[in-house]
C-alpha cells in the first residue's frame, strides 16, 4: 500500500480542521474510504464509500484529467479533493 | 421634463417599453419594444446590447453628452426564481472603447421593473448634479423628475443611498456613483445595495451626465403567463440550490478560490510574475476563518447568500470576494488580510472597480521596480510590491489624481503607453480591461475566453476556466477543445445573463438551454426551444462584436498581454506557459467554430443581418 498525501482545499478543509491527510491506500477509492474513516465529518457529505460526492472531484498530482477511482497509487502522490465548482 | 405618450403592448414578462430619458430635449418618453425584438435577444445584456447599438452612434465619446447608458431589466426580473433579481448596466466603457455591460443585483432590479419598463435609457448631460427620480407608483408611465444632488456629489455610493431613502422612503431604491463615478475615472462602478456593477468603468458614463444616482419604485407587475408552471419550476430551482453545488458559495463564498487556485498555479501574483503566492495560506485565514465572519448576506430573491462580510480595522463590515481578494492581496504582493479587507472597503467607498484598481497599481509597481516609473508617494513611502501601507494610499490618490494618481487613473493600458517603452507588454489587460483572478498560462480555455471577450479580459463573459478546472481540456496544452469550451462557456454566460440569473446557479442546472427555454416560456407564454436559446446566444455575443466592430475593433485585439506568451509551452514544464504559436492556433479555431472569417471577422452576411434588425423602424402608437 502506498502512503499517499490527500489536500483539502474549501468546505472539506472546513470541516475536517485539517490542510492535508496522510493515508495508506493502494487506489483512489482506498484512499477516499480512509479518509472518510479519519475523518468521519466528510463521510456522506464529501465522500461516501471510496467516491466524492458530485459536488467533489479528485485530482491526482495537480493533473486535472478525470481520474478511475481504481487509479492505482503510488508512495508520495498526492490527491487534491477539489469542488467540481471551481472559479466564479 | 414632459412627456411623449406611446402605446406598448404589455406580455407577460415584459412591459413592452423602455424609457428614454434625454437631459439635452428634457424629454423622457416610452418607446415600445416589439415582441420580436424581445423574443430574440431576451433581457438583461442581450437587450442592453440591442438598444445601445440603436441609441449610440458610432465612433461616439463614451463621456459625450449623448452616449447612453442603458439600465437593461429581464423577463424573470420580479418572478419567483431564485436570484433572478439582477440588472444589467450597459454603455460603451470609457476604459475599453469598446462594448460595456455589467451585471449586479438586488431591490433595484425589482423597483426598476415595478416602474413599468424593460430599460431605461439616459442620454444627454445636466448642468448641475442630479439624482433621477423615475416613480412607476400607481401610474400607466413612469413620471421622472430630477431631485437636485449637490448636497450628494462627492458622497459614497452607499451614503448616497441611505441619505436618499430615508427622505424619498423606503419603497424608493437607488443606484449610485461614488466619488469616481464623479471624477470619470475610467474604472468607476455603479453600486446598490453594496454590490456594483463593477467592470469598465460605466460609473464615468452616469458621472459624465452628472447624474448622482437613479431612484426607482414603482408597483406595475408583469403578469406570468402560466404562474403555476413558475411557481414548480421556482420550488425546484430553489431546493437545488440549497444542495451541495452551492455550498462553497454559501459557506465561504469565493474567496474559497485563493488555495485552489494557488495549488493549480493559477493565482495571479504580482503584476502576473508568477501563478503561486508565497503567502497565501495566510490571506485564505479569511476564508478559513468563519468565526472571524461578521455576517452572511444575500442579493433579493437568492436562496444562495454568497456574500460573506468581514470586519475592517475600524469595525465596519466590508464584503470580499476572490476577484478583490486576488487584486487587492496576491497581485500587488500584499499578504496581510486586514490591509485587503481596508483596500476592498476603500474602492467600495470610493466607488473604484477592485481588479482594475488592483491590476493598475501592480502594473505600477512592476513599472517601479523595472525603472520606468517613480514609485514615490506623497507620505514618502515608495510604491512597491507587498508594502500594504504603499497600496492603500495609491488606491486613495486615484480618485484627486493627486501625485501619482493621475498616472493610476488612466488604468493599465494608458498608463503603460504613457511611460512607452517596453512597458505596454507588461501591462495586464486585454482590449484595456485589467484581467481577472485567473492566470491564462495555466488555463488555456480561460486564456482563450479572456482573450476574445467583447469587453476585454473577463471571467463573467467567459466562463471557459470551467473546462480547464473540470479536465475537459488540457488546461496547459489547448487544442480544438479547449476553442470549443471557451464558445460554449461564452454562449451560457450570455443566455444567464440576458435571462438574468446568477451564475452561482450553473452548477444546479444540468441542461441550461432546456430549463431556460422551460423557464421563459412559463413566464412569457411565448414558445422557447432549447435549439433557439442556442442561436440566441450565439447572436448576443455575434452582437457585441458587431458593436465592437463598428467601433473600430480589429481581430488584432484578441490578444494576451506579450508579456504572459512564449515561445514554447511544454506541459512537463513546472512553470506553466502558453506559447504565441498556441494562442494563434487556439484562436484559429475558435474563428472556425464560430463561423466567423478565417481572420476573425464577422462574415459580411451576418453583420448585415444583425445591423438590419437594429435598424428596424421603431414602433409607434
Ligand atoms: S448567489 Fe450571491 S451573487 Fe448570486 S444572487 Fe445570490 S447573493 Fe447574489
Amino acid at each position: 500500500m502506498a502512503r499517499v498525501t490527500i489536500e483539502l482545499y474549501g468546505i472539506p478543509r472546513l470541516r475536517a480542521g485539517v490542510a492535508s491527510v496522510t493515508v495508506r491506500a493502494a487506489s483512489v477509492r482506498e484512499a477516499l474510504v480512509a479518509l472518510g474513516q479519519q475523518h468521519p465529518c466528510l463521510e456522506g457529505s464529501i465522500v461516501c464509500q471510496g467516491l466524492p460526492v458530485p459536488a467533489y472531484r479528485v485530482a491526482l498530482n495537480g493533473d486535472l484529467a478525470p481520474l478511475p477511482n481504481a487509479q492505482t497509487l503510488r508512495d508520495g502522490d498526492v490527491l487534491l479533493l477539489l469542488a467540481t465548482d471551481a472559479g466564479g | 421634463m414632459f412627456w411623449v405618450r406611446v402605446f406598448a403592448l404589455s406580455v407577460p414578462g415584459y412591459h413592452g417599453r423602455y424609457l428614454r430619458i434625454d437631459a439635452q430635449s428634457a424629454c423622457a418618453e416610452c418607446v415600445p419594444l416589439r415582441s420580436a425584438t424581445l423574443q430574440r435577444w431576451i433581457g438583461g445584456v442581450g437587450l442592453g446590447v440591442r438598444l445601445l447599438m440603436l441609441e449610440n452612434r458610432p465612433g461616439i465619446d463614451p463621456l459625450a453628452p449623448d452616449s447612453a447608458l442603458i439600465v437593461a431589466l429581464s423577463p424573470l426580473v420580479g418572478s419567483p426564481l431564485t436570484t433572478s433579481a439582477k440588472f444589467a448596466v450597459v454603455g460603451k466603457s470609457p476604459l475599453t472603447q469598446r462594448v460595456c455591460d455589467a451585471l449586479s443585483s438586488s431591490h433595484f432590479a425589482l423597483a426598476a421593473k415595478r416602474a413599468g419598463v424593460d430599460a431605461l435609457v439616459i442620454r444627454g448631460a445636466w448642468t448641475r448634479p442630479v439624482v433621477l427620480l423615475i416613480d412607476g407608483q400607481d401610474r400607466d408611465v413612469p413620471l421622472v423628475t430630477l431631485r437636485d444632488a449637490r448636497d450628494l456629489w462627492g458622497l459614497p455610493a452607499a451614503e448616497t443611498e441611505t441619505r436618499l431613502r430615508a427622505t424619498l422612503g423606503p419603497e424608493w431604491h437607488i443606484a449610485a456613483i461614488g466619488p469616481a463615478g464623479e471624477a470619470l475615472i475610467p474604472f468607476a462602478t455603479i453600486s446598490h445595495d453594496g454590490r456594483h456593477a463593477g467592470r469598465g468603468g460605466l460609473g464615468a458614463v452616469l458621472g459624465s451626465k452628472r447624474v448622482k444616482a437613479l431612484a426607482v419604485r414603482g408597483n406595475r407587475r408583469t403578469a406570468l403567463a402560466d404562474p403555476a408552471q413558475v411557481v414548480r419550476l421556482a420550488r425546484d430551482l430553489s431546493a437545488r440550490s440549497f444542495g451541495p453545488a452551492t455550498e462553497k458559495y454559501r459557506e465561504l463564498g469565493t474567496v474559497a478560490n485563493l488555495l485552489v487556485f494557488n495549488r493549480l498555479d493559477a493565482l495571479p501574483t504580482r503584476n502576473f510574475a508568477s501563478g503561486q503566492f508565497e503567502a497565501a495560506e495566510a490571506l485564505a485565514a479569511v476564508d478559513l476563518a468563519p468565526a472571524r465572519r461578521l455576517a452572511r448576506k444575500s442579493c433579493a430573491a437568492c436562496t444562495i447568500g454568497c456574500e460573506h462580510l468581514y470586519p475592517s480595522r475600524d469595525g465596519s463590515a466590508v464584503r470580499l470576494e476572490y476577484e478583490s481578494l486576488f487584486a487587492l492581496g496576491p497581485l500587488c504582493g500584499v499578504s496581510d488580510p486586514t490591509v485587503v479587507l481596508e483596500a476592498a472597503a476603500l474602492c467600495d467607498r470610493l466607488g473604484l472597480d477592485t481588479i482594475s484598481t488592483g491590476g493598475t497599481i501592480a502594473f505600477a509597481m512592476e513599472a517601479a521596480r523595472r525603472g520606468w516609473l517613480d514609485p514615490g508617494l506623497p507620505s514618502g513611502r515608495r510604491l512597491v510590491f507587498g508594502d500594504g501601507a504603499a497600496l492603500l494610499e495609491a488606491i486613495g490618490l486615484i480618485v484627486t489624481r493627486n501625485a501619482l494618481g493621475a498616472l493610476l487613473s488612466l488604468g493599465c493600458r494608458r498608463l503603460a503607453e504613457t511611460l512607452g517603452g517596453a512597458a505596454p507588454d507588461h501591462a495586464m489587460h486585454v482590449k484595456g480591461l485589467e484581467l481577472p483572478g485567473y492566470d491564462p498560462r495555466a488555463l488555456h480555455a480561460m486564456a482563450l475566453g479572456l482573450a476574445v471577450a467583447a469587453r476585454g479580459a473577463d471571467h463573467n463573459r467567459s466562463g471557459a476556466y470551467e473546462a480547464d478546472f473540470a479536465g475537459q481540456t488540457h488546461r496547459r496544452q489547448g487544442d480544438h477543445r479547449s476553442a470549443a469550451a471557451a464558445i460554449d462557456a461564452e454562449d451560457r454566460a450570455a443566455l444567464i445573463d440576458s435571462l438574468i440569473l446568477c451564475k452561482f446557479l450553473r452548477g444546479t442546472i444540468p441542461n441550461l438551454y432546456q430549463t431556460a427555454a422551460v423557464m421563459l416560456s412559463a413566464v412569457t407564454g411565448w414558445t422557447f426551444q432549447p435549439d433557439d436559446l442556442l442561436s440566441r446566444a450565439r447572436a448576443i455575443v455575434d452582437l457585441r462584436r458587431a458593436f465592437n466592430e463598428r467601433e473600430g475593433a480589429t481581430p488584432a485585439e484578441d490578444t494576451l498581454p506579450p508579456a504572459l506568451l512564449s515561445d514554447t509551452d511544454d506541459p512537463t514544464d513546472p512553470t506553466p506557459r502558453l506559447s504565441r504559436d498556441r494562442l494563434h492556433s487556439l484562436l484559429a479555431a475558435y474563428y472556425q467554430q464560430r463561423g466567423w472569417t478565417p481572420d476573425g471577422w464577422l462574415p459580411a452576411h451576418r453583420r448585415a443581418e444583425l445591423l438590419a434588425e437594429i435598424e428596424e423602424p421603431p414602433l409607434r402608437g
